[in-house]
């Protein structure tokens, strides 16, 4: 009995061997790159691919399909979004939807969610419990009461790396609830833009692992009563996170001019804060009525900048600070790349303008100055003192700023800017190392004529972009000459 | 070990199935595995070494890896960094006419250069593949790869679905 049941096994085996061998040199071999390569070098080629590519791949089979939905290097540039409604048509999560996303095997890390049409219902609390989320966005949401908004934050909390939270509200907040007690234990970069009062207060009060904060906060409305008990609640709840996290590198302060003022009139806590930055960005503030407390708060404001000193290279100002912040950065600090996005002193700083004590500066090599034309002045002096200067983005250069450049600037590498009005072309000897000029409004001059005429005129410059390039074009008739439009 | 000398002394390498090529210092250091092989050579140096053993290389991808290397063996070679960060597309006309080859030989080029830490040619290898896959319909590309088609209609209009919820990142 034994020896047949053998034998028959041997004799199927054989029949299969045969059939395969025979049907063989009918079937064309499979290239198929998931099966015959290392999956290292498969998500090395992946990487190539855009990820709507990716998408369309795992329409191929199932392999392709498990492959790049399991893949955490394909996946982690995918990202799920739910907007609803979608601009134009309505397009709502069913619970279908739900279903089909959590449960093909997908393992996705990145969600949006984008003007949800209603309240968190059975389909997204579906979502956002299934997977790890790596990713969370929360856009335009107004929540029914806080209960609702801490079960949401629950559904995340383990896992999430990077939390946006913009324009959240919560409808109710006249009941109180017990304190959370939310650790994030991975979230490094935190986004918390224009929300209720209890979204910067509550939540994130024990996390210390972040690493990048952005924070940027409204007026409030004016009817509201207690706004002054809810302006030191935030403004608390800001140092509070400020203090708590002392590895954050990155942080963007584009706060209300109260909270502002209230959180930089504090000496104290500027005097506790332990975080070392490499990227400051603060803006949006409007300057008060007020000089004495303009004063002190921009007087601490740059002592704030002195501690940060030693670890600092990005600096990026909304706004006019006066004098004394611009100094600062320029005469001591060791920037390299600044910012200053509207050179435009109000009141009292319109004369100290003259007044401006700049040295000299060998470590910005990234300079972005917008000022208005009446202001143009100081952003030329800016310009005069900065002696390693690569790249320069402006408003408006004029033959006296070009000027400037060529006495003072000679590692110049690109130019950005809205207006060319130089009527002189920039000399080959003295900027040797212009590669690029971006222009990005007509220009008033004819200095572009020279320059696209005579290519070889300029050993290094390869590029000139140009907004205005049809019309060059037009004024110049180059038609075969190579220059790119933008 | 002195490897920056004027000189660009003979090595020898064996293929999986024993076939012998000669080549040059010079080209072979390409190959990150092979220098670090080289760099931990003590007494004796580079004269003195016998011929290096690739048991993952077989002779046919071997000959092409050695032409490759010896046609850049002059060019600065970007690290593995580098090309990370690369965004220009622009592939030497050699390199482009070198990579002509049927998709067999191309998966054991590129499984050859991943073996022996060539960022640079497997970097090319693996991009030509890109470059092949990219902007094709799930259809063509099952034609290009001859790929089994194992889904149920059902099942292609889910995921379909499931893909209009997805974006780039």
């Amino acid at each position: 009995m034994e020896t047949l049941e053998l034998k028959e096994c041997i004799e199927t085996d054989f029949i299969d061997k045969v059939v395969e061998v025979v049907s063989k040199p009918f079937k064309k071999k499979s290239m198929d790159i998931v099966n015959l390569l290392p999956p290292k070098i498969v998500n090395h080629i992946f990487s190539y691919c855009k990820p709507t590519d990716l998408l369309t791949m795992s329409l191929i089979n199932r392999k392709w399909y498990r492959f790049i939905g399991k893949s955490p290097s394909c996946m982690d540039r995918i990202k799920i979004v739910i907007s609803e409604p979608r601009i134009g048509c309505f397009q709502l999560l069913t619970n279908l939807d739900a279903i089909i996303l959590t449960q093909h095997g997908r393992n996705y890390k990145h969600i949006q969610l984008t003007s949800l049409e209603r309240q968190f219902l059975f389909q997204h609390k579906l979502l956002l419990a299934t997977f790890q989320w790596e990713t969370v966005s929360l856009n335009n949401h107004t929540f029914r009461n806080k209960i609702d908004f801490v079960n949401f934050l629950g559904m995340i909390e383990p896992f999430v790396e990077t939390l946006t939270l913009r324009g959240v509200k919560i409808a109710k907040t006249n009941y109180q609830i017990s304190p959370t007690n939310f650790q994030f234990p991975l979230l490094e970069k935190l986004n918390l833009i224009n929300c209720s009062t209890y979204v910067y207060s509550e939540p994130f009060k024990y996390v210390t692992t972040l690493k990048c904060l952005n924070i940027q906060t409204d007026a409030f409305p004016t009817h509201q009563a207690h706004v002054g008990d809810e302006l030191t609640e935030r403004v608390k709840a800001l140092q509070t996170i400020l203090l708590n996290n002392v590895y954050i590198y990155y942080l963007e302060l584009f706060i209300h001019q109260k909270d502002f003022d209230a959180m930089f009139m504090d000496q104290r806590f500027l005097n506790r804060i332990r975080f070392n930055l490499q990227w400051l960005s603060v803006g949006k503030f409007k300057q008060k009525d007020n000089e004495d407390i303009n004063v002190v708060q921009i007087n601490n404001f740059v002592d704030f900048l002195k501690s940060q000193m030693h670890s600092l290279s990005i600096l990026y100002l909304d706004n006019w600070l006066g004098n004394a912040t611009l100094e600062y950065a320029i005469n001591d600090m060791q920037l390299t790349n600044f910012t200053i996005a509207n050179i435009e002193p109000l009141g009292m700083h319109d004369e100290s303008i003259a007044n401006l004590n700049l040295f000299s500066n060998d470590t910005i090599e990234n300079l972005t100055l917008w000022s208005s034309s009446r202001h143009q002045a100081v952003a030329e002096e800016i310009v005069k003192v900065c002696r390693v200067l690569r790249v320069l983005e402006t408003r408006t250069i004029n033959q006296s700023m070009l000027e400037a450049l060529i006495e003072n600037n000679e590692d110049i590498q690109i130019i950005i800017c809205d207006f060319f009005s130089a009527y002189l072309p920039p000399h080959r000897e003295v900027m040797r190392n212009l590669r690029m000029m971006k222009i990005n409004i007509a220009c008033d001059s004819d200095v572009f004529r020279d320059i696209i005429g005579i290519k070889n005129f300029y050993t290094n410059f390869e590029m000139i972009f140009l907004r205005a390039a049809k019309d060059l074009r037009r004024r110049c008739a180059l038609n075969g000459v190579n220059f790119f439009r933008y | 070990m002195d490897i920056d000398r004027p000189s660009d002394p003979q090595v020898s390498v064996v293929s999986s199935d024993g076939t012998m090529f000669h080549t040059t210092l010079k080209s072979i250091l390409l190959s990150g595995t092979i220098k670090d092989m080289i760099e931990h050579i003590g007494e004796g140096g580079v004269e003195n070494m016998g011929a290096i053993p690739l048991q993952n290389v077989d002779s046919k991808t071997l000959e092409i890896v050695i032409k490759w290397i010896e046609h850049h063996k002059d060019n600065i070679q970007p690290t593995s960094e580098e090309i990370k960060d690369k965004t220009a597309d622009f592939i030497d006309p050699w390199d482009e006419n070198f990579l002509e080859m049927d998709l067999d030989k191309l998966y054991n080029l590129i499984t050859a250069a991943n073996y022996l830490n060539i960022p640079q040619l497997l970097w090319l290898s693996t991009r030509k593949i890109a470059m092949l896959i990219k902007n094709r319909t799930p259809q063509e590309i099952r034609s290009l790869f001859n790929i089994e088609d194992d889904w149920t209609p059902q099942e292609i209009e889910a995921v379909q679905k499931e893909n209009q919820w997805c974006e780039e990142k």
